[in-house]
């Protein structure tokens, strides 16, 4: 009995003295992570390329749609990249098709190019880094070393958010400067390109090659710095191919309101043009293309005609503030 | 009381996992807080020093052959500001010596308030890899210093974190790690896994509670790639500074670390008991306190002497010009002599 209490009492003592309770958070985080990264984990992809016939890249992309838009980094695919090569989770191997570049923010948009007919890819959600604190939990994942085309495996690194600052000189292979995410989890060779993410497994930043020779640590670019470029490209798919048809994002019902029937937003899909256009569970849709909208069945008239890439607008009412959006409708099977 | 006390230990028992469950929760959501209350209690003393110099001083070795401008810019110190620690109302600024070594034209350290001040070069320790700048301020500083963590319980494995001003000394940049060993360069600094950098030189090393435990600094290493992180770094200890600052202030210069030498060879089997002594170096200290070959030296400062290996390493923990104890037996005879330690001797 008395063993007992000694050991009740050494135990009561050793967790609530608070060294090993921040081992318990450090190793608490890292477990509740390793979940989000086997979720995150098949949306990481590898890629390798050619550019002319001597220089080989390789590096990191991630998956931000369920179409297989992937956002890497030109210190990965350059232009004028050849024979580029897109390693998935599982071993698959496939190519992609670049459908955006931007050298002054280091960003490539490429489409993958699908293995099978209607793939719907794993992705990660972007996050916001205007909200990044410093301290707070990072993660960086990718091709370290070709760890993906090699072994299939997506290495992981855990740290803080140790500095935010800005890149004012471009380093030999990185053409970034501006704000920067400093990060203490480890970046090798051939995580450029990929994602750094916070505890929830969305997408912070985009690593980058770029460094301050003052820190010598891994940083990212702010993905709020590429989103803007990145968003109108987000879900979208080729309005031409056969079979998809205009996807909104949203699930409303009919209720009673005042002066007759509302309808009204029970949720909003993520990622979808709704949600781009910051539409919210609970708004109410009193107009559509300039008319009152007196039921669901209307709307829904309209949206059967409507085709991927064309542009509805609707006006929307929260807590009695009236606003109109204009919404690109996607495509998708 | 044994029957009491059962069904209350058995009602803590089943509580208790889930209980620790949630307090693990608790803490692991409160993390990013850990680092917000340790921003608030050390940004203000964390400070930034800004160097213009002449000239940097030399590097350890030469760089010859076809990519030696390359190689010389690749081991040129980074531009932008390093770290500080604001020590009182005075305007004290310790720092790294590295900081400041070279041909030097200004010092300006520049506060968590942004503003900016000329600063002096008061006294510095290479031993410890110690600068002590004065601010020239027309006006009062933030009498907020650091507050210092007690040396005593400084264990491996504590958890630690390292705060610098730089590159944007408006911001602080914080990097997590461990204590890795407790009493490195003669027991005068730890060893950290934390990343350390150019920028991070020094810049405290606090604990959770935000107290401080040692400086950055430079120590143990010759090579000027330091700074290219590498999971092995030296901070100054807070009590060392603590025992040099008084003479800092009064503007005493503490040189080099230089080794002790004795100046006797000896037997290295490590069976025996004490260190045999085989040869005596002439003019040595050994020489000079009369140890003659033959001898066996049993105890050194009242330590008692497995072997030889024992002697050597506690010779190691010495300075030149530190007076020893020897108990040493010659023959029936127990002598005891009080060599004054001497300085490596330059071989011919």
């Amino acid at each position: 009995m008395l063993k007992v209490l000694v050991l009740l009492a050494a135990w009561v003592v050793v967790w609530t003295s608070s060294y090993p309770q921040a081992i318990a958070s450090e190793a608490k985080s890292t477990r509740s992570f390793i979940s989000t990264y086997r979720k995150v984990s098949s949306a990481v992809v590898g890629l390798s390329c050619r550019q002319g016939v001597r220089d080989h890249y390789f590096g990191t992309g991630t998956i931000i749609d369920p179409r297989g838009l992937v956002i890497t980094s030109t210190t990965v695919v350059p232009e004028d990249a050849l024979h580029l090569k897109v390693f998935l989770h599982g071993g698959v191997l496939t190519t992609g098709k670049v459908i955006l570049t931007d050298p002054r923010k280091e960003l490539v948009l490429l489409r993958i190019q699908q293995p099978r007919a209607r793939t719907e890819y794993a992705y990660v959600k972007l996050g916001n880094s205007d909200d990044v604190r410093l301290g707070d939990p990072a993660f960086t994942l990718g091709n370290a070393y070709q760890s993906i085309e090699v072994d299939d495996q997506v290495s992981l690194g855990k740290g803080l958010v140790s500095g935010l600052y800005n890149l004012d000189a471009t380093s030999s292979q990185s053409k970034y400067a501006g704000p920067a995410i400093e990060t203490s989890a480890h970046l090798n060779s051939g995580m450029d390109g990929g994602p750094l993410l916070d505890r929830d497994g969305a997408v912070l930043g985009i690593l980058c090659l770029n460094y301050s020779r003052n820190r010598w640590l891994g940083t990212a670019i702010p993905i709020n710095e590429l989103k803007p470029l990145v968003l109108p490209y987000m879900g979208w798919f080729d309005d031409k191919a056969e079979g998809s048809s205009a996807y909104l994002g949203l699930e409303l019902e009919e209720v009673e309101g005042e002066d007759g029937l509302v309808v009204r937003i029970i949720c909003v899909g993520e990622p979808s043009p709704a949600a781009l256009a910051e539409l919210r569970p609970g708004e109410r849709i009193t107009h559509l293309e300039g008319a009152r909208l007196e039921s669901l069945r209307a709307l829904r008239r309209v949206f059967r005609a409507a085709r991927p890439g064309e542009t509805i607008q609707l006006e929307v009412v929260k807590a009695d503030e009236p606003r109109q959006v204009k919404i690109q409708l996607w495509g998708r099977y | 009381m044994t029957s009491k006390a059962l069904p209350l230990l058995v009602g803590i028992l089943l509580l208790s996992p889930a209980s620790a469950e949630t307090l693990e929760r608790l803490v692991a959501a409160s993390r990013p807080k850990t680092v917000d209350a340790l921003v608030e209690r050390v940004s203000q003393w964390v400070v930034a020093v800004e160097v213009k110099r002449n000239e940097d001083v030399p590097l350890p070795f030469q760089i010859r052959g076809a990519s030696a401008k390359q190689l010389r810019n690749y081991f040129k110190r980074p531009a932008g500001p390093t770290t500080g620690i604001l020590l009182d109302g005075e305007g004290h600024v310790m720092t790294s010596f590295y900081n400041v070594a070279g041909t030097i034209q200004s010092i300006r350290v520049t506060l968590s308030t942004g503003r900016s001040f000329p600063a002096e070069l008061v006294a510095k320790s290479l031993r410890d890899d110690v600068a002590l700048l004065k601010i020239s301020a027309g006006e009062s500083l933030p009498e907020a210093g650091p507050t210092w963590a007690d040396s005593s319980k400084m264990r491996t494995g504590k958890i630690l974190f390292a705060l610098g001003r730089s590159p944007d000394p408006s911001r602080l940049t914080v990097t997590e790690g461990i204590v890795s060993a407790t009493r490195r360069n003669g027991g005068r600094a730890i060893q950290t896994d934390a990343k350390l950098n150019y920028g991070n030189a020094g810049g405290p090393l606090v604990d959770l509670e935000g107290r401080f435990i040692a400086m950055a600094s430079r120590v143990g290493h010759t090579q000027p790639q330091w700074g290219i992180n590498s999971g092995v770094g030296f901070g100054t200890s807070a009590s060392t500074l603590l025992a040099i600052l008084p003479g800092l202030k009064e503007g005493r210069d503490v040189g080099p670390f230089r080794p002790a030498f004795l100046g006797i060879r000896g037997d290295r089997d490590p069976s025996g008991k004490g260190a045999q002594v085989l040869q005596v170096i002439e003019a040595s200290a050994a020489a000079e306190a009369g140890v003659q070959a033959g001898d066996v030296i049993r105890e050194f400062n009242d330590t008692e002497l497995y072997n030889f290996d024992h002697l050597r390493r506690l010779i190691f923990s010495c300075e030149a010009n530190e007076k020893v104890r020897l108990k040493i037996q010659r023959g029936e005879l127990l002598l005891e002599v009080e060599p004054i330690l001497k300085v490596i001797p330059r071989g011919p």
